[in-house]
């Protein structure tokens, strides 16, 4: 099939298949994809975490990929928009690395680390206090048969 | 020298309203790259509490919901096919064949809005996210929004498309777009496929990972 210089300019060189052929590909990648972190759909065990999010990622990139040279006409766009388009693409890259938290001891804000610790406290408590209603002792687990003696207590 | 700053010309060899619209969705996939990085980040953050560990989205979800958001991509990437029709008929100067996909892309766009209005009605209920004690919650908070802002700055882009490709279609359908317009008909794919590559990203690391 031949085509003509302006025939070529308007379809940037593709033909009508081509984009059937993408959108076929671009389906039986979802399938996959959505198969991949549940196997068990099509009856397979599940996979690692590992190769499930490089392989995730790696489908979702190819499929981007697909989209924006395809349908978004880059692959034969001016040579001028093609770093424009990968822009984003280096920026999101930068920023998830600087945003990475590379230090495993971060730093946690004090209201945090102490509703943690009340939550523990209040725990523990309830747990002591359901000891003692069984009157046991909560340190050791002995149990005393007897109630805790005040110490100011006038009886004694 | 000439300057060009009219419609229909040419700057970098691109034509300008290429070019805006090109440098338009460079801004706005950064702004879609500051969500999805700090997503990221926040996924990566161990819990400080306990029960608020970052949920896997099949049990959030559910099979059932993941399937439908599925079906959602469906829809996405068909009407995308359909938009790239409507490119292709109009430079074939075939407009009442554009207007028939354009109208598609048009239906297939409001489906998408609609699915997803049922989902998100659909989970803050089961999520009682606008509960009184939401630190109560059985999963992490950010999960709640880092997935609503994200499906839902989508969700915006999706709106505006069906926007611009309803005034394309009426465009088409009053003779004002032609042949020789068929540049303002890429600049509306242009935006209608960004749309759906922002999707794929979305579905993939909200949905799947």
């Amino acid at each position: 099939m031949s085509h003509s210089h302006e025939d070529e300019k308007l379809w940037f060189g593709l033909l009508n298949p081509t984009y059937m052929w993408i959108w076929v590909a671009l389906i039986v990648l979802t399938i996959i994809e959505i198969i991949i972190p549940e196997p068990s759909l099509i009856g397979l065990e599940k996979f690692s975490r590992g190769i499930t999010v490089v392989s995730l990622i790696g489908f979702a990139l190819v499929k981007t990929i697909l989209v924006a040279a395809y349908y978004m006409h880059l692959i034969g766009e001016k040579p001028a928009i093609i770093p424009i388009a990968c822009t984003p693409f280096l920026f999101s890259i930068f920023l998830t690395i600087g945003l990475f938290p590379y230090a495993d001891d971060v730093k946690v804000p004090e209201r945090y680390k102490i509703q943690v610790q009340e939550k523990h406290t209040t725990e523990k408590k309830k747990e002591e206090h359901s000891l003692l209603k069984k009157n046991l002792n909560p340190a050791n687990e002995i149990a005393t048969f007897s109630l805790p003696k005040k110490e100011n207590d006038p009886k004694h | 020298m000439s300057i060009a700053i009219g419609p229909g010309e040419e700057s970098l060899g691109v034509d300008n309203g290429k070019l805006g619209m090109w440098i338009f969705l460079v801004m706005d996939a950064m702004t879609f790259a500051g969500f999805l990085a700090g997503y990221a980040r926040l996924r990566w953050k161990q819990p400080l509490l306990d029960g608020t560990a970052w949920p896997n989205p099949y049990e959030t979800f559910g099979v059932v919901g993941i399937q439908l958001t599925a079906f959602n991509t469906f829809i996405l990437i068909c009407s995308s096919v359909t938009m790239v029709h409507v490119l292709s008929d109009v430079a074939a100067g075939r407009i009442k064949r554009a207007e028939k996909w354009c109208l598609i892309t048009i239906l297939g766009g409001l489906c998408f809005l609609g699915i997803q209005g049922y989902e998100w009605t659909h989970l803050m209920g089961g999520w009682n996210f606008f509960s009184e004690t939401p630190q109560m919650l059985p999963y992490n908070q950010n999960f709640a929004a880092t997935f609503l802002s994200l499906t839902g700055f989508h969700g915006a882009h999706v709106a505006v498309g069906v926007m611009f490709n309803t005034i394309l279609y009426l465009g088409l359908k009053r003779g004002k777009i032609g042949k020789e317009q068929y540049t303002f008909v890429e600049i509306a794919g242009i935006y209608w496929h960004f749309v759906d590559l922002v999707w794929i990203l979305v579905f993939t690391f909200v949905y799947l990972l």
